[in-house]
């Protein structure tokens, strides 16, 4: 059985996850290994690299990106040191409020930027003056981006900050030093790990975005990388290993850049002897507490409520040049989504079966990739591990790109591509890592003496998985499948360039409704989609916590 | 009738050696355990046995089973072997019942329902748990935890049981009294017994003979009372607790080397009535059971001996030497 269960893992994830990354790598080496021929290697790739617009593409990339990270953290330092200054029970409202940004999917919030700020936006409607030349250029990307991506180093570092707890910085005042030198001497050296860590989550998630820059980058002619493998699909004739050589930049800058985020975790998890948090905060003087609600109290606005006002106002207009009057507000585009012989409502069944079969077939994998990984150790679990954790690394766009090279040939006698399956795969790749590192961490707290008694009580392998470790895991896998489910619904780039003619999800329908003018619609379907995605994010995360408190002694 | 034969078993973890041409007879109702310090093999050992892990070389016969033959490529799987393990830190599965963990070895062999009712009734009564059948695990004490691993092994009615430290979980009281009672029940029930351990307590209350390990070979082998009575040489004296060990001109007059080293079992040393010239200087004096146990220091060397009367800290002490008792190495 252990050799057929190693199989089974390779085979799956060779397949899933492989095969779309050694696509790109062989067809930006070799432009005619379709052809089965090593033919004129590295013909493409040199002459690719020297290209002006490729170049001026990585650049934007790579300026959008830093500025984008060093935008969010000066954002969230400042928010988190005060947070981890906060009681716990006044800390926590704030920190719901500021979960809400993870919720609306970035290509949504842009949009509803653009509704707030452009010519006859909300803002000019109001009061009078439009912020369209602001919105559409760099700075407005950049600050768009880091309003949505801050709240990740926000709670990597309040949470730091919270690990650490006041003790080290008492130290630090008993000899003398004063509170500005405490920050700059004690704390921030401490957290430093922990924040570039998330900084680095924060840069690998812009460079991989396609939403933003596609929606306010293509107003003035701003392109990044994963906005010109795009256009090098849409712009006929397809250059399919221009395509690999920019995906292959895309991974190589991501998957450094995780491989850094995961030293530095991993060296704050080490660094920090004791990780009791110190839950009763400190009292505040008045002043000082009016300050931080307010502070607080801006970015929460700025982040959260405008762009989820504009929203939620957008879904019940009827016309967008009505503007906000009762007359012009009604339940009519929502009513329309959920009209079942609607486009929208197709979409929202397609997103739902791609999304519950995403979750249901991730974590199976996961559940035999762990159990292959953690309990049958042998050589190729190195591999097996690499392989379930590589997709962390390798951007959306890339593995629609990945997936279109291997599938897109002639040699195989069925194909997915051109099939609703080649969003399902690419769902799977995608989303492999969240099941897997939730349920291998899981498994590795279980004693390997519960797989042995039931080894030594005649029960074979796929009894172990079935009638023991898959109990004991159940709460942790169906935490995981929810957010896998929730992240589904909301995939666009990989459902962009790989959805077949005639079929949309959820958000491919969001997406083409705003390139059609149909404003309103989109919004609604917005709506729809942040409260369900929304619901079943916090419904997995509950799952998880509570299957942590639960003991598994 | 020997049961278990092992024979010229060798195992090695990439260049370290653990187990080296192990050979080994377990008779059919023996209790038998491995003791040794951690890192000596015990353990890899009994998974091997066990069918946990496969040895590099050598072969396992059980009754007319072969467990393991690397000349001729033979492994039965664990599950096939018919066995009993008690694990150290009891491997209960946390999702069952009490019942439900006990019931599952016959689950697997299939048995019918009836069987399954009626054996784990039987199973629980011999462990003394019967009102706790429909309980959790995490509901019970450790002690509790430990009888349900017990009934588990016991109840697919195996040729052999295998311990792993069975008994280094519990608190020192319930230790001795638990470790009483799978003595009495594997007796009663003829069981065969292989148990691992480094506690050579637990070794003694348990084991009809014991193989002492070092360096993944067998020591020593014999019954308890061999063992601690006569010690093969400094290390296992020393592992094994078994008495004082003193350069030999401390305590013996005649012929041999003064520095060699002697084994004076602590009854052997007594409170002198006189002058003597073995003299110590008193450390500790403490009241164990149902004598006085005096720590004191000898020419250097600390000495543990038993005394039927107290004697003051610092005292200094006269020792006569029983001389017969005395173990050269």
């Amino acid at each position: 059985m252990r050799p057929a269960l190693f199989g089974l893992s390779a085979v799956t994830l060779i397949v899933i996850v492989g095969f779309p990354v050694v696509a790109i790598v062989l067809f930006a080496l070799f432009p005619h290994i379709n052809e089965l021929s090593f033919r004129e290697p590295f013909s493409v790739l040199l002459p690719n690299l020297t290209r002006p617009r490729l170049i001026d593409a990585t650049i934007n990339s790579l300026s959008l990106s830093f500025a984008v990270t060093l935008v969010s953290a000066l954002i969230a330092v400042p928010l988190a040191y005060m947070r981890a200054k906060f009681p716990l029970r006044f800390g926590q409202i704030w920190d719901a409020g500021f979960l809400v940004p993870f919720l609306i999917p970035p290509y949504i919030g842009s949009l509803a930027w653009m509704q707030l700020l452009q010519k006859n936006g909300f803002v000019e409607q109001a009061l009078g003056f439009n912020l369209a030349g602001f919105l559409f250029s760099f700075p407005g990307i950049v600050t768009v981006m880091s309003l949505h991506l801050f709240p990740l180093i926000y709670f990597t570092t309040a949470n730091a900050f919270a690990i650490i707890g006041t003790r080290y910085g008492d130290v630090a005042r008993v000899f003398g030093g004063g509170p500005v030198q405490v920050f700059i001497r004690i704390y921030l050296p401490m957290v430093f790990p922990a924040l570039l860590s998330s900084c680095l989550i924060v840069f690998i998630l812009t460079i991989e975005e396609f939403g933003t820059p596609e929606i306010l980058g293509s107003r003035f002619g701003y392109e990044v990388i994963v906005t010109a493998i795009h256009e090098k699909f849409s712009d006929w004739p397809i250059d399919l290993p221009g395509a690999s050589v920019l995906s292959l930049i895309l991974i190589v800058i991501a998957f450094f850049a995780f491989q850094a985020h995961q030293r530095l975790s991993d060296k704050f998890q080490t660094a920090i002897e004791s990780q009791t948090v110190d839950k009763r905060g400190q009292p505040l003087s008045p002043g000082y507490l009016f300050a931080v609600i307010l502070i607080f109290g801006t970015a929460l606005f700025v982040a959260v409520v405008m762009p989820l006002a504009t929203i939620t106002i957008s879904a019940f207009m009827d016309t967008l040049s009505g503007g906000v009057t009762a007359s012009n507000l009604s339940f009519n585009n929502l009513i329309g989504i959920f009209d079942t012989s609607s486009e929208a409502w197709q979409a929202i069944l397609t997103s739902l079966t791609l999304a519950v079969l995403a979750a249901v077939f991730t974590v199976l994998i996961a559940l035999v990739v762990a159990f292959t990984v953690v309990r049958l150790r042998s050589a190729a679990t190195v591999f097996l591990d690499f392989l379930s954790i590589l997709p962390n690394s390798v951007p959306g766009m890339a593995v629609a790109v990945g997936l279109i090279l291997t599938w897109n040939q002639t040699i195989w006698p069925i194909s997915p591509y051109n099939t609703p399956v080649i969003l399902l795969l690419a769902y799977l790749c995608l989303m492999l890592p969240y099941p897997v590192r939730m349920i291998t961490a899981a498994l590795r707290q279980l004693p390997k003496s519960l797989d042995d008694a039931a080894y030594i009580s005649g029960a074979g392998e796929i009894t172990v998985i079935w009638k023991v470790l898959a109990p004991l895991l159940g709460p942790i896998a169906l935490a995981a499948g929810f957010i896998v489910f929730a992240i589904s619904t909301r995939e666009l780039v990989s459902s962009i360039m790989l959805a077949p003619p005639g079929v949309e999800t959820v958000a491919t329908f969001v997406f083409h409704q705003f390139d059609q003018g149909s404003v309103n619609t989109g919004m609604a379907m917005s709506l729809v989609a942040i409260v369900v995605s929304g619901s079943i994010i916090a419904l997995g995360q509950r799952l998880q916590g509570r299957s942590r408190t639960g003991s598994t002694s | 009738m020997s049961h278990i034969q092992i024979r010229h078993l060798s195992k090695s973890f990439g260049d370290t050696k653990v187990l080296h041409d192990i050979n080994l007879d377990v008779e059919s109702g023996a209790f038998v355990t491995l003791l040794g310090p951690s890192g000596c093999g015990k353990t890899t050992l009994l998974r091997i046995v066990a069918g946990l892990e496969t040895p590099d070389e050598g072969v396992i016969t059980s009754g007319d089973q072969t467990f393991v033959d690397t000349s001729n490529g033979v492994f039965t799987d664990p599950q096939d072997r018919k066995l009993g393990f008690v694990f150290q830190d009891y491997g209960l599965w946390p999702h069952l019942s009490v019942a439900g963990n006990v019931a599952f070895p016959l689950k697997m062999a299939k048995a019918p329902q009836s069987e399954i009712d009626r054996r784990v009734r039987e199973v629980l009564t011999d462990v003394q748990l019967t009102e706790h059948a429909a309980k959790l695990p995490e509901q019970l004490s450790g002690g509790q935890k430990q009888r349900v691993a017990i009934a588990r092994a016991l109840a697919g009615k195996p040729s052999l049981i295998l311990f792993d430290e069975p008994l280094s979980n519990l608190d020192a009281n319930l230790r001795e009294e638990l470790g009483q009672e799978i003595r009495l029940l594997s007796k009663q029930l003829g069981l065969t017994c292989v148990n691992v351990t480094h506690d050579r307590r637990e070794a003694q209350i348990l084991s009809d003979s014991i193989a002492l390990m070092k360096d993944g070979v067998f020591h020593m082998f014999g019954r308890p009372e061999d063992l601690f009575r006569a010690p093969r040489d400094v290390w296992s004296a020393q592992f094994l607790d078994a008495g004082n060990i003193l350069p030999a001109g401390l305590v013996l007059q005649n012929g041999r080397a003064a520095n060699a080293k002697v084994l004076v079992p602590r009854g052997a040393f007594h409170l002198a009535e006189a002058v003597s010239p073995i003299q110590a200087q008193a450390l500790n004096c403490i009241f164990i059971e149902d004598r006085y146990e005096v720590t004191a220091v000898l020419a250097g060397n600390i000495i543990k001996i038993f005394s039927d009367r107290s004697v003051a800290m610092n005292d200094t002490i006269h020792l006569a030497v029983d001389e017969d008792a005395i173990l050269e190495f």
